[in-house]
């Protein structure tokens, strides 16, 4: 199963084992954005609800439901529209039981396909997860279907509001060979030689295939999927082996993951990263290769690195 | 400069219908004109030769040309994620949006904006937008501007059903009411949001939600052409006189999926009966009717259109090879 597929299965088997839980977001009846395939179908118009066009409400409908103890996922059409509710995720969700004093376990997962295939222009190219970084609000960037697996255990075992990103370019990712007892914040996807590429799931397809075709042998491939930087992640970050570390992610370059992910490595084996430039994506394709981590950037760099 | 508006013009069959005896002659242009160059960009769209997503006005032409031609030269426009309707009955330059979906830099956004975003700052066509609502405030702050600046413009701010819905458009109306602004608003009631419909989520009317807000609003056919024009002459006279908003909401019909490239499913939300249905209420089909103009001779000039559009299409495709 690839990505998309193992993320809707546990979905499904999270609504089969908690009674509590309800599905909320824009044409999710009809599964718009081809994530919750058959959800309506199986668990019906209590379980899974269309939403109007009003992310600010619908975010905070969402935390009310997660208060009075329901486990809640709410989808956005796409990653951008996570500032329209910030407001409810951040100044809300994310401060209700420092502010009030209480301990409730709040069961709210946000769901965001990110990213662009091609010619989305500025509205609906955005990789804004660094924002919910910054934030410290609880995030993963999913990149294989064992963080799908990862994750719903976590969301189980420890409830607290959390933002999934969804990279589009990761949809089809199929699962690789791992330790069950990798940390899947942070972990090794592909063992290799001479450099460790650490990389997140908007960019780790492309890195796969660019390895191949430069037809070098593969330096060690990481990824990294929990942008919080939590404690087990920092260790196993820490841990990794003593080469030259470039990172590569599709994610603003200016204040970001790269200054972050910085702290925590040697910093003579620090190469550098490529990021996308902190700019609006462009509509045309050729502009829109000049900003964005696509292959195209990922080759040319991988070229450079390994000369 | 416009190459193709210029030959669109020059069409021999377009003067023929126009000539004929009718009392909107313009209206019907500017729909066919909409509804040539939609259907080709559709066309393209689905043989993948432009990028992006494309959401098609074809259906909806009554709303823009019968609004628009209303409006004056120093007016404004905001629009939507659909918005080459409201672009072309504005007088943007229709080469200049062919080259903007090709993604050259001689588009009518330097190749940055794509569909979503197609703009004339020389036409005060303010741009289509990628974000569900979001022109309206901006549409709500030009006109505060013009009306700072003693400017008789008015702004003609579009926006869709599903929009309706946004905080960030209610709370437009209630700015656009306390500030007494020179604006109109116009829902295209298109009956989805994506595969949402409106009842589906909300209990009420547009119409009904701004006049909660104190704006005079009114339900209009939006497959109408003359219809659209004459509430909007009425509409606009008010706004531009009183300095006050108002608003109508215009019951259409977009006659192609979402997007070109959305594909139907299983289980789907669009019924074949309904459908078929609206497709009987076109609006060309209506005025081609009332006022005895063979619908065949209407036809004829949309497939003309639509081969000007491909075929500079072709070319454009050809030469970036
Ligand atoms: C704020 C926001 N939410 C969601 C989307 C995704 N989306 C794009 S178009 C659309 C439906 C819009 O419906 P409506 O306003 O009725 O316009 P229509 O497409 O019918 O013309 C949605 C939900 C978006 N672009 N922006
Ligand atoms: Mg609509």
């Amino acid at each position: 199963m690839n990505l998309i597929e193992t993320f809707r299965a546990k979905l499904f088997s999270s609504f089969e084992e908690n009674k509590n839980s309800i599905y909320l977001g824009e044409d999710v009846r009809n599964a718009h954005r081809g994530i919750a395939i058959g959800l309506h179908e199986k668990f019906g118009d209590y379980k899974v609800i269309d939403m109007p066009i009003s992310e600010s409400g619908f975010t905070g409908l969402g935390l009310g439901l997660a208060i009075s103890g329901k486990n809640v996922f709410v989808e956005f059409n796409f990653a951008g529209l996570i500032l329209l509710g910030l407001d409810q995720i951040f100044n809300q969700a994310h401060k209700y039981n420092e502010m009030m004093n209480s301990n409730i376990n709040l069961n709210i997962t946000y769901i965001l396909p990110t990213g662009t295939r091609g010619g989305l222009a500025g509205h609906h190219s955005d990789n804004p997860y660094p924002i919910l970084s910054h934030l410290g609000i609880r995030s993963y960037v999913l990149s294989t279907p064992f963080d799908c697996e990862k994750i719903f255990e976590k969301l189980h075992n420890s409830p607290k509001p959390t933002a999934l990103f969804l990279p589009v370019a990761a949809f089809n990712n199929e699962e690789i060979p791992r330790n069950e007892y990798d940390n899947f914040g942070f972990y090794k996807a592909i063992d290799g030689v001479e450099l460790n590429i650490i990389c997140t799931g908007t960019t780790y397809k492309y890195i796969e295939e660019s390895i191949q075709e430069i037809n070098k042998k593969s330096p060690n491939v990481y990824i990294l999927t929990d942008i919080l930087f939590q404690k087990d992640t920092i260790k196993s970050i820490q841990n990794i082996e003593k080469l030259p570390v470039l990172f590569i992610d599709d994610t603003f370059e200016t204040c970001g993951l790269s200054s972050e992910l910085q702290k925590y490595i040697d910093k003579d084996f620090w190469l550098g990263s490529l990021n996308r430039y902190s700019k609006n994506v462009p509509f045309s394709k050729t502009l829109e290769d000049k900003v964005i981590v696509g292959k195209d950037r990922i080759i040319n760099c991988l070229k450079e690195v390994i000369k | 400069m416009d190459v193709l508006r210029d030959k669109i013009e020059e069409l021999e069959s377009l003067k023929y219908l126009i000539s004929l005896k009718q009392p909107f002659p313009n209206l019907l242009r500017e729909s066919i004109l909409i509804r040539g160059i939609e259907e080709a960009i559709v066309a393209l769209a689905k043989e993948r030769q432009l990028l992006g997503p494309i959401h098609s006005y074809v259906g909806e032409e009554a709303v823009a040309v019968g609004v628009l031609a209303t409006s004056k030269e120093n007016d404004g426009v905001t629009s939507t994620h659909r918005g080459h309707g409201h672009y072309i009955s504005r007088g943007g330059n229709i080469t200049k949006l062919i080259d903007e979906l090709h993604g050259l830099d001689t588009g009518c956004n330097g190749g940055n904006g794509g569909s979503m975003h197609v703009a004339d700052l020389s036409k005060n066509l303010y741009g289509a937008n990628g974000i569900v609502g979001g022109g309206v405030p901006i549409a709500c702050g030009i006109s505060l501007a013009n009306k700072l600046d003693n400017s008789d413009s008015l702004i003609y701010c579009f926006f869709g059903d599903g929009a309706s819905n946004q905080g960030v458009v209610l709370e437009s109306f209630n700015l656009a009411a306390f500030l007494s602004l020179p604006i109109l608003f116009i829902c295209e009631n298109n009956q989805f949001a994506q595969s949402t419909r409106l009842k589906d989520v909300s209990l009420t009317s547009v119409s009904d939600k701004a006049k909660g807000f104190g704006i005079k609003s009114t339900i209009s056919n939006g497959l109408c052409l003359e219809e659209m024009y004459s509430i909007s002459l009425e509409m606009s006279e008010y706004s531009r006189t009183k300095k006050k908003p108002s608003l109508i909401q215009a019951d259409t019909y977009r006659f192609h999926r979402h997007f070109v490239s959305e594909r139907r499913k299983n289980i789907d939300y669009l019924d074949e009966d309904i459908h078929s249905s609206f497709l009987e209420k076109d609006p060309l089909i209506k005025y081609s009717r009332k006022y005895a103009i063979k619908l065949e001779d209407i036809n004829i000039v949309i497939q003309e259109i639509q081969n000007i559009v491909v075929s500079y299409s072709n070319n454009i495709k050809e030469k970036t090879k």
